[in-house]
């Protein structure tokens, strides 16, 4: 085999290994979906924030630890985008206008797009101003509560939002005030957990009799 | 026998690439006529056998009879026994706002099907407003990823029916799967028992 045959394999080799490991699977992240109340209930930080920076991809490694198990049973070394926003106007949250936070975002837009963001409103851009619903962590690098529910952009003044939960094309000063209200009443009134609605349910013994 | 480095070899070369890449991703396209995208973490074999689990008990039978019942092949055996294959954890990171994870392990080459998966609930999220249902739901929809089905964006077109599978899944409104989450299943493969 001479060297550019050699190469040639080399080449091949490559292409089907980057194939293979492009199209893996890392573990699946799952997020809550929440109505117009408990996306306001569930969240720490409600904020309008101007995005002053995002930073280069890291690995932040989580170790996600399951309870009654003496090890880290998979590290997860998650790789996520970190971007730090200016905050404008607090709508909810103990931050005040000036304050610098940051926040994580599973993946990235070029190298590993986290697809819920992608369908949602994308990946924070400098420059854009967003409506944001957070969620405070002990690590300060903060999360969104929903990737795809969770921002709203600000766009000539009004709002836009690829996720259905809220619409689009609302003042912001009107969508603001609304929002305002709302944790206002929450506040007055503590959100109550609506109970199961009863629904048909099948037999709730699993053991099974044989395979199918 | 020399192989000489041309515009010929070249071209079938990237030709090759070309083939690897779109076998590889095809795996992933989306049916035009059900709602579903096949995952490639998926449980490799048709049956779970799995521990009960004491906190969420009636949720993890709710869903596990969901997708037993569910006009699939897959098979459900909360029994334990001896070969018990994916297990529902409890962990806590507060670091973060997901509320499920699906965990694919020990998996063929490394990144190909697994042969053992774990799920884990992220109690940090699941103290405050989420319901019996809610919870169901989202086991229900990890168990959707062991069975080869990826997230489903559908639930942003009104007009295009639901899934298990879709982002907003956790209202506890979508708790068993549907017709596109049956048709996805059906269209993957498992080791045969």
């Amino acid at each position: 085999m001479n060297f550019k045959k050699f190469i040639c394999l080399l080449l091949c080799l490559v292409a089907v290994v980057i194939s293979l490991v492009s199209c893996s699977s890392p573990a699946a992240y799952d997020y809550q979906s929440y109505n117009s109340d408990t996306i306001i209930v569930n969240s720490d930080w409600i904020i309008v924030g101007e995005i002053v920076k995002v930073n280069k991809p890291e690995k932040i490694n989580m170790s996600i630890k399951a309870i009654g198990v003496n090890k880290a049973v998979d590290p997860n070394y998650i790789l996520y985008t970190v971007s730090e926003i200016k905050v404008l106007e607090v709508i909810k949250g103990d931050l005040v206008v000036g304050d610098i936070i940051k926040i994580k975002q599973i993946g990235n837009e070029k190298k590993d797009p986290y697809e819920p963001i992608i369908k949602g409103n994308g990946y924070l851009k400098k420059g854009v101003k967003d409506i944001l619903f957070l969620q405070k962590t002990p690590d300060t690098l903060n999360v969104i509560l929903n990737p795809s529910q969770g921002v709203i952009e600000i766009k000539d003044n009004k709002t836009k939002s690829n996720d259905p939960l809220f619409k689009s094309d609302i003042s912001k000063d009107e969508f603001v005030n609304q929002l305002k209200e709302k944790v206002q009443y929450f506040k007055d009134n503590p959100y109550q957990v609506p109970t199961d609605a009863p629904r048909e349910t099948v037999n709730k013994d699993f053991v099974k009799p044989a395979i199918k | 026998m020399k192989l000489k480095f041309n515009k010929k070899n070249c071209v079938v070369t990237v030709i090759s690439v070309i083939f690897v890449l779109v076998m590889s991703i095809s795996v992933f396209a989306t049916d035009t006529y059900n709602q579903y995208i096949l995952y490639g973490g998926g449980y490799a074999h048709r049956n779970a056998t799995f521990n009960n689990h004491t906190s969420y008990t009636a949720a993890l039978t709710d869903a596990a009879n969901n997708w037993y019942y569910s006009n699939t092949p897959v098979y459900m055996d909360g029994t334990g026994g001896t070969t018990i294959n994916s297990n529902l954890y409890d962990c806590i990171e507060p670091n973060e706002s997901y509320a499920g994870i699906y965990y694919p392990q020990q998996r063929e080459w490394g990144i190909g099907r697994a042969h053992a998966f774990a799920i884990y609930l992220n109690k940090s999220k699941l103290t405050y407003t989420s319901s019996m249902s809610e919870i169901s739901s989202i086991i229900a929809h990890e168990f959707g990823h062991a069975f080869c089905l990826d997230d489903n964006p559908s639930n942003f077109d009104p007009y295009k029916d639901l899934s298990i599978m879709n982002y907003g899944c956790y209202k506890g409104n979508i708790y068993k799967p549907t017709v596109n989450d049956e048709a996805g299943v059906n269209a993957a493969t498992f080791v045969p028992e």
